[in-house]
């Protein structure tokens, strides 16, 4: 029986999507990936807005640790560290 | 009998690595424990912060992941990162406090107790000086982390885990204890619901 050709739709596109951010697909995938996004807008403006939610998320601001909630863990720490002697 | 326990300042002076760290910490020296925390507090609280949205639950998990870790420190068998062992505690410890407060039903404003944060890095130097690009910059950074909060639990560990933290598919998995394609469906889920979210401030 001959082997069903995938379409390389935007629903395989989206289906591979991870693997296509983490530059994981083998290269066979790959090439008909990127055939078919140079003639999708869609997929090509999915993928630029999932890289740019990428970028924000990594550079998101971190919390500060406030030094009140530092003293206070630390002093429940040392508190159960007492009681386990 | 000798202790093994290190005056203070000796132990300061040295070196030490990781391992060396949990080696003496597991001997039961609390120095080096909490000189092994300090380095993943910041983190821990973050993470804890994600999860749950409020400063006062963060300290809570925060302060139970710590007397977890050190309770359980002679379990830690090194198969994995200190840091991946840390987090697979806070995150469990999170999610248990998420279940109990949806049990009780507490409804809290995702704009509740947000605290300060730190200078926002400045990764694009040219545009760094222009005030319309400054303010954009702000106007992203608090939608994107109130999108992030609005994510559905099981989505917004993995990518909190993954894009906002950097860690690999395989250590996701190994800290949620899902499979690495559950972790890679999770994500793909999570970063379209952002993209929903987002879709009217981020133009490409």
């Amino acid at each position: 029986m001959r082997k069903k050709k995938i379409e390389y739709n935007c629903e395989v596109f989206k289906k591979y999507l991870v693997e296509y951010l983490d530059e994981e697909l083998p290269s066979e995938i790959l090439i008909e990936l990127e055939k078919h996004r140079l003639v999708c807008r869609e997929c090509t403006r999915l993928i630029r807005t999932i890289r740019r939610i990428i970028y924000e998320l990594r550079s998101l601001a971190q919390y500060e640790l406030p030094e009140n909630v530092v003293a206070k863990v630390h002093a429940a720490l040392r508190i159960k560290k007492w009681k386990r002697r | 009998m000798k202790s093994l326990i290190k005056p203070k300042e000796e132990l300061k002076s040295l070196p030490l690595t990781e391992s060396e760290l949990i080696k003496r910490a597991k001997e039961g020296n609390d120095e080096a424990f909490e000189m092994l925390i300090s380095r993943y507090e910041k983190k821990i609280y973050n993470l804890a912060y994600r999860f749950l949205n409020n400063e006062e639950d963060a300290a809570e998990v925060l302060q139970e992941t710590l007397i977890r870790a050190y309770r359980f420190l002679k379990k830690f068998e090194e198969r994995s990162s200190f840091y991946t062992w840390l987090y697979r505690i806070a995150v469990n410890v999170a999610l248990r406090k998420l279940k109990k407060r949806a049990k009780e039903n507490k409804v809290v404003s995702l704009d509740e107790g947000i605290p300060q944060y730190e200078e926002i890095p400045q990764e694009i130097p040219d545009e760094s000086q222009n005030p319309e690009i400054i303010y954009e910059r702000k106007q992203i950074q608090e939608t994107v982390q109130k999108a992030l909060a609005e994510l559905p639990e099981a989505y917004r560990s993995v990518v909190f885990l993954r894009d906002v933290e950097g860690l690999s598919n395989k250590e996701v998995a190994d800290i949620l204890k899902i499979s690495v394609s559950a972790v890679k469906s999770r994500l793909h889920r999570g970063r379209l619901f952002l993209r929903e979210k987002l879709k009217h401030l981020i133009k490409t």
